[in-house]
């Protein structure tokens, strides 16, 4: 327990805390409400009175119903100056106990949930008691009469922890499914009312929400899994649904009032919205029809025929202004003020031989420019400017149809995108009119054969280069790199089960979004939560977005369901609080992986990560400060990912990952633009089994360039592989089996040109195979019996690391399952093998270790563990053994993976398991 | 255990429903056994939070059938084994103690067993102290009910404070083992404490069978306990812990319940039916609803 007091009274509250420790968990605690005295509800249902000032206890209190408690709460009350108060306490066995703490009588004891109660919390008036449990319900409960008023179904796994909002009319749950729920109750009916679903964190689990005490008692924050602390404005999705429109052709006035067949109905087509909300809209009876934000009137704007296939395109982040493009060849600039629209007509068909297909659109400065296109391979791809003027007729590459265009006017440079994957980049000369311009360049299959839905220019403080972010409707999100004619990948990410149709900068962050399923959603990737998902009914449709390019939680949405237009309008979160993610993410799973490379980014330490979440994520490391700065979070593999290794340059990243998946990542570091990594190779698969896992992997740097990559398995195979980054291409280079356990870590060794491959198991033991010299590890060759397997440890090796002594001999450390660390001497003297444990500590640590890192550059031989026990461990081996240099507990459980780096600044470790530690040794 | 399972690499998981084990926890105790011969010269056993009943099928085949007697507790109700006496109750609660006396005749017990566990939360601290309390609870009971020289088997999470449960255990015990079958997961925090040799603690007399006492005030009139309030920032003193001696069980040459398995591809794709069918789980009403569609994915 500890309690903070905070000084309100300077500018810059200070504050102090003062600890204590119980011999019990803590279930909950609450201050009387003359805050004399502190209680604290302990699991074994008992409550213990401290006096606030001093801490010390005063009573001790046991509820007669003697159970483990998951959960409590305490309800302080006053009454006619009498302490009352109320304790409620949710047992390990289903049952709710309502008891009074003065008279230690159990006033109700609420028995209709199933399962261990994990939540309960009274409402602030102490008039009703909302409890949830292991059965995925929450009931609300009268505390006079101990009566079950309501019953709220809805969260797909356990729920955690409840909260009353809104002046005890509302309630918040928090739950496994990772969502938090917004609910309402009435007196009319039984069950609660799920009002939002809010879906912000990652991973598994949102553990606890907590409420705003300001003003505005509408800021919820949840933390979950993911580490994350996240905002939520309750107010603004209610605002969302509320303020949310609808607009038909009914609605306009406009409607033919003679019954037709509902199929002839005139509905609308195509439109954009505009500034002050104006909506432009094409209609199925080539009707342009505006509606007016201001005075909510609509209008058919006269003399303008479209028609039913015409395209109607607003110009990015400037909402002034629209084109329409008619397949027979008119082109309309539509501009809005205050209180109405004035629409040009250009006649361009003249230029072209077949009907218009595509329109898109740019704004250099206030300039806006349109790019008309057709179906007619013939056909040239014309810009025009908002006068109506052809400036350039842009000569396309074979089969290049333009999908998606963005203009850069530090170089005067418009890329365009095609409906094959590639990229086509023209210097733009705006002094000319009607020249011919032919590409500088055009790159093929950039997304493979993907269509490229948009373009984007990532803001670059370095002026020098340029990055584009392409997206496409396989889900797929692509940063590439520009020098003159060379374009480099710089990664490449999916969201997956999505149709990825635009992107967009906001605030900063990077905005994608598109369709997923029956849903329209909008993904903020910086800092990975959905800003929205939207029922819409399924891709295909008819829709308009623009997202508010300063505030990454306000939008428009617009979108055709059943003859009706939705606007769906977020005002953003800016009015309530700046930034609506406080923490910054971790893994939402545990931590299987970590890696330093040895490269470094502006003074910067890399490091990367793996989960079982199946992510990549990718940091750097201020090793002054601690301080991590994420750069991306790659999801590609299927299944959690088991290790994740760098290779001794630190140019490629190589992951590994249950159902045989093992990917050659490229790094690159790009000046201001952080690190990336592509995926350029995967492993191909050598069975049907879903379930083989790749456990670990090891690559070396061979002279030729090429890399030698060993990956071994959870049935006990080992493989090796010839990688080569010129070519892309893997080539068998040897296989083995060891026995019938699964491998766990693996290790080259080369001596006089000789490769030795060291694998260690669950079996305790460390086997070491002979597998060839260069040159013949060119040549595939299946691999018989080790030269040596020695039992190393009982039981699984979790971690290990090799430290070469002397040319001829290694020393291996160890650290197992049973508790021990190893340290063998492995001797390769007299043209045989032997290895001998020459240091042994039993007792290491008092639960499995997990991992073990060398401290490189040190001159002993230094190295840190890691336990379930919690504990981080720094130890020595010296000739007299291994010995304990320091020890230090760590929050961070189930720690499993540790690595260290070193250089003349000094160490650094960071370890992860449910989260992430940095230390400096 | 039921019919399919995400978790079919495990061959011990195909192993037990080939040898009708309810659970693939059986092998685990078979595994222990066959390391620290727990089961030879047994009379009296009592298999606590025993439901599916694979420890105490264990049990009942490797007892002699005439002269042993298992009694086997559980909150859950339990299909019937043979020479297995069952009771639907509370270990925490003191009636059940009697009862177990009462089928043992008055006489003490021999061995004490537990396999039981929460349903983990996922919040290691929460679930290790959960266990924690529910293997103070078995023991408690196995306290009052083993001779001298008895033995009490658990199930433990390896985590964080387990040293400090080694301690208490070694107070009470000649020998404190903590014990991996190769059976368990080497992937899992999961570990079993054997506990050889009771010893009563000197002058104390079982006086549960007619009081009740919380666990912790059982343990404190046993003289383990620990202190009531500590000011983290004055001077305390650390509380005593200490590692009990790692042993892994189970022959080399047994399965890995880690690895994939691949010789026997053709045969594991037969599914077979369970033994025993799983315990209704308590969210089985939204189970119910989301089946109806009233419970949807947003």
């Amino acid at each position: 327990m500890s309690i903070i007091d905070i000084d309100f009274t300077s500018e810059h509250p200070k504050h102090s805390i003062r600890k204590r420790f119980l011999d019990d968990w803590i279930s909950s605690l609450a201050f009387a409400q003359d805050e004399s005295l502190i209680y604290i509800q302990t699991a074994h249902n008992k409550i213990l009175t401290l006096d606030s000032t001093t801490l010390d206890p005063i009573s001790t209190s046991v509820c007669l119903e003697q159970s483990i408690l998951y959960s409590g709460a305490i309800l302080p009350l006053s009454i006619d100056g009498q302490r009352r108060t109320l304790i409620a306490s949710g047992t390990v066995l289903g049952g709710v106990v309502i008891w009074e703490l003065e008279s230690q009588a159990i006033l109700h004891t609420l028995s209709s949930h199933e399962g261990s109660i994990f939540g309960v919390v009274f409402s602030s008036d102490g008039k009703i008691l909302a409890s949830c449990s292991d059965d995925r319900s929450i009931r609300l409960w009268e505390v006079q009469s101990g009566k079950e008023i309501a019953i709220g179904w809805g969260h797909h796994a356990r729920i955690w922890q409840l909260l009353f909002v809104h002046d005890n009319e509302k309630l918040i749950s928090v739950s496994e499914d990772c969502s938090a729920r917004v609910w309402s109750w009435n007196s009319e009916s039984t069950s609660l009312i799920c009002e939002q679903v809010l879906e912000g964190h990652l991973g598994r689990n949102v553990w606890c929400g907590a409420l705003g005490n300001g003003e505005d008692r509408s800021v919820l924050a949840t933390g979950g899994g993911d580490g994350r602390v996240k905002l939520w404005d309750i107010d603004l999705r209610a605002s969302i649904d509320r303020n949310t429109k609808k607009y038909s052709m009914a609605s306009t006035g406009f409607m033919d009032p003679t019954p037709v067949h509902k199929r002839k109905q005139e509905i609308f087509k195509n439109y954009v919205l505009l500034n002050y909300n104006h909506i432009l809209v094409g209609t199925s009876k080539s009707r342009l029809l505006f509606f007016n934000g201001k005075s909510h009137t609509w209008k058919v704007i006269p003399e303008v025929t479209v028609d039913f296939y015409s395209i109607i395109k607003g110009f990015g982040n400037d909402p002034s202004c629209a084109a329409i493009a008619t397949r027979d060849g008119k082109l309309f600039i539509a501009r809005v003020s205050d209180n109405d629209i004035a629409v040009e007509c250009f006649e361009v068909g003249h230029l072209f031989q077949g009907k218009l297909s595509d329109l898109l659109t740019f704004t250099v400065n206030t300039k806006h420019y349109v790019i008309l296109e057709t179906q007619n391979p013939h056909d040239p791809v014309v810009l025009f400017d908002d006068t109506g003027k052809c400036r350039a007729i842009l000569t396309v590459p074979e089969t290049f149809h333009p999908t998606a265009a963005v203009y850069e006017s530090r170089t005067n440079i418009l890329y365009l995108g095609s409906r094959h994957g590639a990229v086509a980049s023209y210097t733009l000369d705006f002094t000319s009119d009607r020249v011919e311009i032919t590409p500088n360049n055009c790159w093929r299959r950039v997304m493979s054969e993907d269509a490229i839905t948009s373009i984007l220019l990532r803001p670059s403080t370095n002026s020098l280069e340029t990055t584009l972010i392409l997206t496409s409707r396989g889900g797929y999100f692509m940063m590439v790199n520009i020098q003159g004619a060379h374009l480099r990948q710089l990664s490449l990410n999916r969201l997956p089960r999505c149709d990825i149709e635009g992107s967009s900068y906001s605030n900063g962050k990077l905005i994608l979004y598109g369709f997923r399923t029956d849903l329209f959603f909008v993904w903020n990737h910086t800092d990975q939560y959905e800003v929205l998902t939207e029922k819409c009914g399924g891709a295909h449709r008819i829709w308009h977005f623009r997202m508010n390019p300063d505030d990454e939680d306000a939008y428009d949405l617009l979108y055709t369901k059943a003859v009706e237009v939705n606007h769906v309008k977020s005002s953003g979160h800016r009015a309530k609080f700046q930034q609506s993610v406080l923490q910054p993410l971790i893994h939402g799973r545990e931590y299987r992986g970590i890696e330093f490379s040895s490269k470094k980014y502006n003074q910067q330490l890399i490091i990367a990560t793996g989960s079982e979440d199946t992510c990549i994520s990718l940091n750097t490391l201020d090793p002054r400060t601690g301080a991590l700065t994420n750069w991306g979070i790659y999801e590609k593999h299927v299944s959690g990912i088991t290790s994740l290794h760098w290779t001794e340059e630190g140019e490629y990243l190589i992951s590994s990952s249950g159902q045989e998946e093992l990917t050659i990542w490229k790094v690159t570091l790009a000046k201001d633009e952080g690190p990336h990594i592509y995926p350029l190779i995967s492993l191909p698969t050598t069975c049907d089994i879903p379930d083989l896992r790749i456990m670990n992997s090891v690559t070396r740097k061979l002279t030729n360039g090429k890399y030698l990559v060993v990956s071994i398995y959870s049935d006990s195979t080992f493989r090796g592989w010839i990688f080569d980054p010129t070519e892309t291409s893997f080539q068998p280079s040897f296989s083995g089996n060891y026995r019938e356990c699964c491998l766990l870590n693996c290790d080259i060794l080369v001596l006089n040109d000789e490769f030795y491959l060291s694998i260690s198991s669950t079996d305790g033991h460390l086997a070491i195979w002979k597998i060839g010299t260069e040159q013949s590890l060119g040549m595939f060759t299946p691999l018989a019996e080790s030269l040596l397997r020695v039992q190393l440890h009982q039981s699984s090796v979790k971690g290990s690391f090799f430290y070469q002594k002397t040319p001829l001999s290694f020393l291996h450390v160890s650290g197992g399952d049973d508790n021990s660390l190893v340290a063998t001497d492995i001797n390769f003297a007299n043209g045989s093998i032997s290895g001998t444990r020459i240091s042994v500590v039993e007792n290491a640590h008092s639960a499995t270790i997990t991992g073990i890192a060398r401290i490189p550059g040190a001159s002993d031989l230094v190295f840190v563990s890691i336990g379930s026990d919690q504990n981080l461990r720094k130890w020595k081996l010296t000739p007299e053994g291994i010995s304990l240099v320091d020890s230090r507990y760590t929050t961070v459980a189930d720690t499993g993976v540790i690595d260290a780096y070193s250089d003349a600044n000094g160490s650094i470790v960071a370890l992860a398991g449910m989260g992430m530690s940095i230390w400096t040794v | 255990m039921g019919k399919s399972s995400k978790d079919k690499r495990d061959l011990y998981y195909r192993k037990a429903k080939e040898e009708g084990w309810r659970a693939r926890s059986a092998f685990k105790l078979l595994q222990l056994d066959s390391q620290f011969h727990l089961l030879k010269g047994l009379n009296r056993v009592v298999d606590l939070c025993a439901a599916p009943g694979s420890w105490s099928q264990v049990l009942s085949r490797s007892l002699p059938e005439d002269s042993a007697k298992i009694v086997a507790v559980d909150l859950q109700p339990m299909a019937p084994i043979k020479g297995v006496t069952s009771i639907q109750a509370d270990i925490t609660h003191p009636k059940t103690l009697k009862r177990i006396l009462d089928i043992f005749g008055g006489e003490p017990a021999d061995f004490v067993c537990s396999d039981g566990a929460p349903d983990v939360t996922g919040l290691h601290d929460l679930d290790e102290y959960i266990q924690a309390q529910l293997i103070l609870s078995a023991l408690q009971l196995a306290t009052a009910l083993l001779r001298p020289g008895g033995a009490f088997v658990a199930k433990i999470f390896r985590g964080r404070d387990i040293d400090l449960m080694y301690f208490q255990l070694g107070l009470l015990f000649e020998r404190v083992t903590c014990a991996k079958p190769r059976s368990s997961r080497g992937s899992s925090l999961e570990a079993f404490i054997v506990c050889q040799g009771y010893k009563p603690r000197p002058g104390w007399v079982p006086s549960i069978i007619n009081e009740v006492f919380s666990t912790e005030e059982y343990f404190k009139k046993m003289g383990i306990e620990r202190p009531l309030i500590v000011d983290l920032d004055g001077e305390y003193e650390e509380e005593e812990r200490v590692v009990a001696p790692f042993v892994a069980c189970g022959d080399l040459s047994e399965y890995d319940s880690d690895a994939t398995y691949t010789i026997e591809r053709s045969t594991a794709r037969v599914s077979l039916d369970p033994v025993q069918s799983p315990t209704a789980p308590p969210y089985k009403t939204a189970i119910e609803l989301k089946r109806k569609g009233i419970i949807k994915r947003t």
